[in-house]
């Protein structure tokens, strides 16, 4: 174990527990591409708010409500950040990972 | 691959970043994720030892190569800085103290304390006074070999699943209305149907994959409809047609009214009620799983038999739930009466297709078991039921919830294939199985979760084993009873997991344990769905999985030290054995030789004990469901397949049971057949509306809701290990309405404390976001080790089920 420390009554009470300590992320970029749906009727907004977030490129449109977006990031990890928050953006209903691979050279 | 999965064309470019890797230097095989219930197959990438990416797995059916956010993090979550890799005892001055600190220890030491303790228990107060915490993400041969060990070898049913807290209500409510648990339909449904009704379940962030195939649906037909029901408004009301809030505990109500409404307006399916189906008036007034000293208890004339039912007919239901009009639950449940109306013109129509899914809205709910069996009534009465698109779904938290806890019967009531230890039938045919002596299993149930707290706490409980779960933080009352239980002076409570979890560090012993891909295994998901996996990477240190602790551990105690002489007498071959011998080296569990290990792929723990254990176990547990309904395929298949849903007969799998020319088991000419019970049939429950066991009051006034958020699974125990997770949700908050924060002359981000009758958390107020509470609720996600809201709630369970209610309890919220 990385610390020794032990919970205490007093530290659950309290909440005062340490954070979990961190991955540490593997060198090299990721990339991936992304399906999106969305409200069809809000398709163009989504996809200028997609397009506005580093590393996306929008590489398929469906007007039915569906966005295929390519994602480059340059360090590893900031991939899943850029899904949540494509996933949370307004309008979206949900984002998936089609396929990422980690550049580890 | 994106335009492939998504169902739509585009450039080739996108399609072509796969080979921009090198491909030759990485190794790819397919395994099922380790995360949610959907049971998504993920294709993972190995080199030199380690996971180094995974990506949705195109052959799938599940996820059509499609993966979400936690999949996508599946390559990571083993490789957290402060993963345990050797045992660690509590020591002071060398030798085992309960107030020490983790030291070191080797495994040989670790045991030895660990059987000394559990011999001290057994002695002390026989099978009752040792117990196994266990859960829905072991793999199905770890659940059964943990099966084995406590109920054959131990002979003690203080065994129960994390899943008790997460889908015991839906497990009951199928046995209760159709004699045999888990789904009748499967995903394929989501295509085939016109409408969605989610009742208390958030798919959009706890089952994205999912949701995303309900989007599609919902996208591609414009008549399909979604209606979702919740106690708040969150992420999955964005799809939605028909939106409701309801106040908590007012679902009930609803179910009754939408039951009624199907009745007055004629639309009962009455031939298919009459062949199918059953009545029944259940019993009432039965409490609220509380300690029975509980003022609440000792009230609950009901309590005593809270299973029990009484036949009753057609117009006697009728006239039970004419009472339940959707004006009446319009105005309980403070959802508009054109909204209700809608809703249960969903179900009533005989031309619309109804899925019904539900979750933690339901289960976790002192009225779950009626929950599931009303819901099943409005399937029952218009027909709804068990053909491509009608489909009363229940969803699952955890990746083999169905495949380990419900099948293989890791409950302290149950064995295999739906058996129970109450059943002498039941007993007799295990014990054949397992080549045991008759009586050797114990016939009453043992300790559920929240007893094992009680337990604990109460000092009956000494010698405990706890895997594949963060207990502490995922019980309610914390602060009563579970920490008080885990720190018991009287008690040894051992910890396998793969991280320091708030759980681990409460312990005494904790052992290392081997994670996901780190060994072979195997889940079964929510649409009955066994898939397995190789082992592809080897655990870190001394970390060795669950399977082989729980099977080295047996080889510490010899027959005499666990059975009466009265049994051994009665299988005189087994003295002198250890219970490794009688329970693994049975000469079933111990039939394939390590030859039958597919090439290429490591077996860490078949290489241990010098046969393969993951086959023998599997074809052992297999004989118990073959031949009436539970039928698995054989071993070697799964390997193969991107899994099959059971029952698997002739090779072929069932999408839906108890129809014919789908189920196999179905009579020919019987159309349905409900043979969950002998008679074929269905029940009907006639239930009412009963209130909460704590609601709020002038002290207490608002309602606590807890959950989930989509950047964490569970009690974070892995995501929060991950960085971009850990960034993106860092740290629980309370979801509150803006005008009750106003009326506190409360601001977003300002600290309060949530304060309950049993203990209080510090957080900070969120009024905006992704979850918008009605006034006089908040909401407060459970992943966050340092602001533990179970501390808050109340260990109130459903009677039937023994599932805890997490969704309501009464709290102030004072500023600090």
């Amino acid at each position: 174990m990385a610390r020794a420390d032990t919970i205490d009554r007093r530290a659950l009470l309290t909440g005062r527990l340490l954070n979990a300590d961190r991955v540490i992320a593997p060198p090299g970029g990721e990339i991936a591409s992304i399906l999106v749906q969305a409200r069809p009727q809000r398709l163009a907004s989504v996809e200028g708010a997609i397009s506005a977030l580093p590393g996306c490129e929008i590489y398929g449109r469906d007007p039915r409500g569906k966005l295929v977006v390519v994602v480059d990031s340059p360090d590893a990890g900031a991939l899943g950040s850029t899904l949540n928050t494509i996933a949370l953006l307004p309008d979206v209903f949900t984002a998936s990972l089609v396929f990422h691979a980690i550049d580890a050279s | 691959m994106a335009a492939l999965a998504g169902g739509m064309p585009m450039p080739a470019l996108a399609a072509n970043l796969v080979t921009e890797r090198d491909e030759s230097e990485l190794k790819w095989d397919k395994a099922a994720c380790r995360f949610c219930g959907t049971g998504c197959s993920v294709m993972v990438a190995t080199k030199e030892n380690r996971v180094v990416a995974t990506h949705g797995d195109i052959k799938a059916e599940v996820n059509r190569g499609l993966n979400c956010v936690k999949g996508y993090f599946l390559s990571k979550i083993m490789y957290g800085h402060d993963r345990l890799t050797q045992p660690m005892l509590r020591k002071t001055a060398g030798k085992y103290d309960k107030n020490g600190e983790f030291t070191p220890v080797s495994w040989d030491e670790a045991f030895d304390i660990m059987a000394e303790k559990f011999k001290a228990a057994l002695k002390r107060r026989g099978p009752s006074g040792i117990g196994m915490f266990g859960s829905g993400q072991w793999t199905i041969w770890e659940g059964y070999a943990a099966l084995k060990l406590m109920k054959a070898g131990f002979r003690s049913n203080n065994l129960d699943p994390n899943a008790r807290h997460c889908m015991a209500s839906a497990a009951v409510g199928f046995m209760r209305t159709f004699g045999i648990d888990e789904p009748m339909g499967c995903y394929d449904d989501i295509e085939a149907t016109d409408a969605f009704v989610l009742w208390g379940s958030n798919m959009a962030e706890m089952h994205p994959i999912l949701w995303t195939r309900v989007a599609d649906r919902r996208l591609s037909a414009s008549h399909v409809r979604v209606a979702v029901l919740s106690t708040f408004e969150n992420r999955s009301f964005d799809l939605a047609d028909i939106g409701m809030v309801f106040k908590p505990q007012t679902d009930l109500y609803i179910l009754n009214a939408i039951a009624n409404h199907i009745i007055r307006t004629g639309r009962v399916n009455k031939d298919f009620v009459a062949a199918h189906t059953l009545f029944k008036r259940g019993q009432t007034d039965i409490g609220y799983g509380l300690r029975p000293e509980h003022p609440l208890q000792k009230k609950a004339t009901g309590a005593a038999n809270a299973n029990d039912s009484t036949d009753i007919g057609f117009d006697e239901y009728a006239k039970f739930v004419a009472d339940y009009t959707l004006e009446k639950a319009a105005e309980m449940s403070g959802v508009p009466l054109n909204r209700l109306e809608a809703l249960a013109e969903l179900y009533a129509d005989p031309k619309i297709k109804v899925v019904s899914f539900w979750t933690m809205g339901f289960n976790q709910h002192t009225r779950g078991v009626w929950c599931n069996n009303l819901v099943y009534n409005i399937h029952l009465l218009t027909g709804k039921i068990s053909e491509p698109g009608n489909s009363p779904f229940s969803l699952t938290g955890q990746p083999s919830a169905c495949g380990t806890a419900r099948e293989v019967g890791t409950f302290s009531h149950r064995l295999p294939a739906d058996m129970v230890v109450t059943n002498k039938a039941h007993r007799d045919k295990a014990e054949q199985i397992w080549k045991l002596p008759e009586g050797t299993i114990p016939d009453k149930p043992g300790y559920h979760a929240v007893l094992q707290n009680r337990m604990l706490k109460d000092g009956l409980l000494n010698a405990y084993w706890v895997q594949v779960n963060n207990n502490l933080q995922a019980g309610a009352n914390s602060t009563e009873e579970t920490y008080l239980g885990y720190r018991n002076p009287e008690n040894f409570i051992v910890v396998s997991d793969a991280y320091p979890s708030v759980t681990a560090l409460a312990a005494d012993l904790v052992l290392p344990t081997a994670m996901w891909v780190e060994k072979e295994g195997a889940y079964g998901n929510a649409e009955r769905r066994t898939q397995f996996w190789h082992q592809m990477v080897t655990a870190p240190g001394e970390a060795r999985s669950d399977l082989w602790q729980l099977m080295e551990f047996s080889k510490r105690f010899k027959m005499e030290e666990v059975w009466p002489e009265e049994l051994l007498a009665k299988k005189p071959e087994y003295r002198g054995k250890t219970l490794f011998d009688v329970l693994y080296r049975n000469g079933e569990v111990d039939k394939y030789p390590l030859s039958d290990i597919e090439a290429g792929y490591l077996n860490d723990e078949s290489k241990a004990f010098g046969f393969y254990v993951h086959k023998g176990l599997f074809e052992e547990y297999a004989g118990f469901g073959r031949g009436h309904g539970h039928d698995l395929a054989p071993f070697d298949s799964y390997h193969r397949e991107r899994g099959l849903r059971w029952p698997v007969v002739n090779g072929q799998e069932t999408r839906w049971r108890f129809r014919e020319g789908s189920d196999p088991y179905v009579k020919q000419g019987a159309g349905v057949q409900f043979y969950g019970f002998p008679d074929g049939k269905a029940r009907i429950f006639a239930l009412p509306y009963e209130p909460p066991a704590e609601s709020p009051d002038s002290e207490y006034p608002f309602w606590l809701s807890t959950g989930r958020v989509l950047e964490h699974w569970h009690s974070g125990t892995m995501t929060r290990r991950v960085p971009e997770l850990f960034k993106a949700f860092p740290e629980a908050v309370c979801f509150m309405h803006p005008d009750d924060a106003a009326e506190l002359k409360l601001r977003r981000g300002d600290e309060v404390k949530v304060q309950s009758r049993r203990g209080y958390i510090r957080t900070r107020i969120e009024t905006r976001g992704r979850n918008k509470t009605p006034r006089g609720l908040v909401f407060v996600p459970w992943f966050d080790e340092a602001q533990l809201i179970n501390k808050v709630t109340l260990d109130a369970t459903d009677p039937i089920s023994l599932q805890t209610d997490y969704k309501k309890c009464a709290v102030r919220i004072e500023r600090v």
